[in-house]
């Protein structure tokens, strides 16, 4: 088989890839989500401490300023750090905007022209800052401080890196755990799917069923029905042709020996005899093979497709009872119709008429009588074929429907296929048979009811 | 040697008994393993062919019932069925041998020969006698390395009285080791049969006893090497 080389869709890919899409988009999504508020909140932290530092150092310029008046620059007397422009930069201005004061690395120029009060961005010795303007109560001095946004991004590119570190390492778990879960999984399927593959035509015992999910359990119980139904078919086979070589090799024998014996005669008519014998032998094995291959090609897996068609058994029978005089020669043959529609295959009817015929008149001792009919009864068309042979003993009913069955003690010639093949022919008609005393209390009766026309 | 065929299928029963009459055997010839058992009480057989498929009694029950019943002669099966387990059945049940249809006429009756030699604890085909020596395959006797001719049913006399000997058989007994149920029997055969036999073997080897039958004696003991 080639469906190797076909590419097919994976279910444990799909899935694989379905849950670690959704998996890593979530995960991102909210990631994304979380530093946007994480940032929006240190923003919030970071302005309130700017402004507390704003309010702390204006408070101290209007104490230098109430002391000394603003005609000449103020000393906050605060200690200067060498990187202090990284973190804070400041300027103190009078009502009129001159520079009253400036710390360490803050320019001399304003850092922003018109800058609102409160808080604004403005961009500083090339920096972008962030910007807190102040007066004080009596609007005689003004702070305006400084903040680089450096410093505020590097605190949250580190945090970025770190929650996008976790954050990797999580997802790489959480793949890892899914892919083991899928696996797990597809290993139950995998071990069934091996189970059933492991079959070769000469094992088809039933797959276990315990341990199956339900999700498999019906798949299971599907192909254990399918192994069944192959099961039967292939007994069925094997019996059949089993019982076909075990049948044919009687007379195959005769013929044989026959031949050998006539070799051999020891007068004419020692000779004339086995001739006929061997006539009589072929005959059998020929009339064996034709109604096994009729049994073979009424395969009961084909009864399905067969054609049936509306059509008057009283018709059927008419048209047919020519052919029969020749088998019931020696025999008063009767026919008697009635309207009796009914949904039939014709080919495989007349089959199954001639068989009944035939049988009629093979056990049925000379001169006997055959009656042939057709009619309708409680809403049932039927078809009876009727003697007054030696009939079969209630017991033996069953039986003969069996392939190769021969009643014990049956003189007249048969290979025990007949009633195989009439039965065969009316389980496809969906038709019972029924086998009943034939005339007068003696006899066979074979009566086949056909399904109620729809 | 009489034979006991059991076989159901009218054409292959007739060919095969009077195939096996044309090898120089008596046959009686029965459809069903109830008749079987009837004539196995009535008549003495060396040789019973068996058919499996049989209607009625199933021919291993009736194996088992005729090994039951004390038979001790050869039982051949002879049956289309060839499954493996059913030959094993067939000889464990006490068959002797199991023959496959269709089978070789000549086959047959090697194959009845060698059952009813095991029966009889004799090793090879040839019966010795004195200077008498019987080939019982060919159906051919020998006198001191001199061929002697003899017809079917006087070898079947001579085979009867050798495998006999030291035993007085009346005359009924011998004819019913030569003649099948229905044959037309003269009433001085089996004396014309004698009498034949004394021409050409010599007058000396089948003695008369006197309103019982015949006998011949059992070899001198330095002869009997």
């Amino acid at each position: 088989m080639s469906t190797a080389a076909v590419p097919r869709w994976s279910l444990r890919r799909l899935l694989l890839g379905v849950l670690l899409t959704l998996t890593l988009a979530l995960w991102g999504g909210s990631a994304f989500i979380v530093y946007r508020e994480a940032q929006r909140e240190s923003q919030e932290l970071f302005d309130q401490s700017l402004a507390e530092t704003a309010q702390l150092l204006l408070s101290l310029a209007e104490n230098e300023a109430r002391e000394h008046g603003t005609s000449l620059a103020i000393d906050l007397k605060i200690p200067e750090r060498p990187d202090h422009h990284r973190y804070l930069l400041f300027q103190i201005r009078d009502a009129r905007q001159r520079l009253l004061y400036k710390n360490g690395g803050a320019p001399s120029t304003a850092f922003a022209v018109d800058a609102p009060e409160g808080y604004s961005w403005a961009r500083v010795d090339g920096h972008r800052s962030r910007l807190y303007t102040s007066w004080n109560a009596g609007r005689t001095v003004q702070i305006q401080v400084a903040e680089p946004s450096s410093h505020r991004d590097e605190i949250s590119t580190r945090f970025f890196y770190k929650a996008s570190g976790l954050g990797v390492v999580l997802a790489m778990l959480a793949g890892l755990a899914i892919w083991l879960c899928i696996d797990r999984v597809f290993r139950v399927l995998q071990v069934s799917a091996d189970e059933v593959g492991a079959r070769t035509p000469n094992d088809l015992a039933d797959v276990p069923l315990e341990g199956a999910p339900s999700e498999v359990f019906p798949l299971l119980l599907a192909i254990n029905r399918l192994f069944g139904r192959v099961r039967q078919t292939m007994e069925y086979e094997q019996r059949f042709t089993g019982d076909a070589a075990h049948e044919l090799r009687t007379p195959l024998a005769a013929i044989k020996t026959n031949l050998q014996v006539m070799q051999r005669a020891r007068s004419v008519a020692e000779r004339d005899e086995f001739i006929a014998g061997l006539n009589v032998s072929v005959d059998r094995a020929s009339r064996l093979v034709d109604q096994l291959l009729t049994l073979a090609h009424l395969d009961p897996q084909d009864s399905h497709g067969m054609a049936l068609e509306q059509a008057d058994l009283a018709t059927l029978l008419t048209e047919e009872q020519a052919h029969w005089q020749s088998l019931a020669a020696g025999h008063q043959l009767q026919v008697e119709v009635a309207h009796a529609p009914c949904r039939i295959e014709r080919e495989s009817l007349r089959m199954l008429l001639r068989n009944l015929v035939d049988n009629a008149a093979r056990y049925t001792p000379v001169p006997g009588r055959i009656v042939v009919s057709c009619g309708q009864a409680d809403g049932h068309s039927y078809l009876r074929v009727a003697d007054s042979g030696p009939g079969i003993p209630p017991a033996m009913r069953e039986r003969v429907f069996e392939r190769f069955f021969r009643l014990p003690g049956a003189k007249a010639p048969g290979s025990g296929l007949g009633l195989s093949i009439v039965s065969r022919i009316a389980v496809m008609h969906g038709a019972t048979l029924s086998l009943d005393t034939g005339m007068d209390g003696v006899g066979l009766a074979v009566t086949v009811s056909f399904p109620a026309s729809a | 040697m009489r034979i006991l065929l059991t076989e159901d299928d009218p054409q292959l029963g007739r060919a095969t008994q009077i195939g096996l009459e044309q090898a120089g055997y008596a046959v009686d010839w029965v459809q069903s393993a109830e008749h079987a058992h009837t004539a196995v009480r009535l008549h003495d057989y060396g040789c019973i062919l068996l058919d499996l498929g049989l209607p009625g009694q199933d021919g291993m029950q009736a194996l088992t019932t005729l090994r039951n019943a004390g038979y001790g002669g050869a039982i051949l099966i002879v049956t289309a069925r060839d499954k493996v387990p059913e030959r094993i059945a067939g000889l464990d049940g006490g068959a002797d041998d199991f023959i496959v249809k269709p089978f070789d006429l000549d086959e047959l009756a090697a194959r009845i020969r060698s059952a009813s030699r095991r029966a009889a604890g004799r090793l090879r085909e040839q019966l010795v006698h004195g200077d008498l020596v019987l080939d019982v395959a060919a159906r051919q006797v020998t006198q001191a390395g001199r061929p002697v001719a003899l017809t079917s049913r006087e070898f079947g006399i001579l085979l009867t009285l050798v495998e006999n000997s030291g035993r007085v058989l009346s005359r009924e007994q011998l004819e019913h080791q030569l003649y099948s149920w229905g044959e037309e029997v003269e009433s001085n055969a089996v004396q014309v049969h004698i009498h034949h036999l004394r021409k050409k073997l010599g007058r000396a080897l089948i003695r008369t006893v006197h309103a019982i039958g015949y006998c011949i004696d059992k070899p001198a003991p330095e002869a009997a090497v």
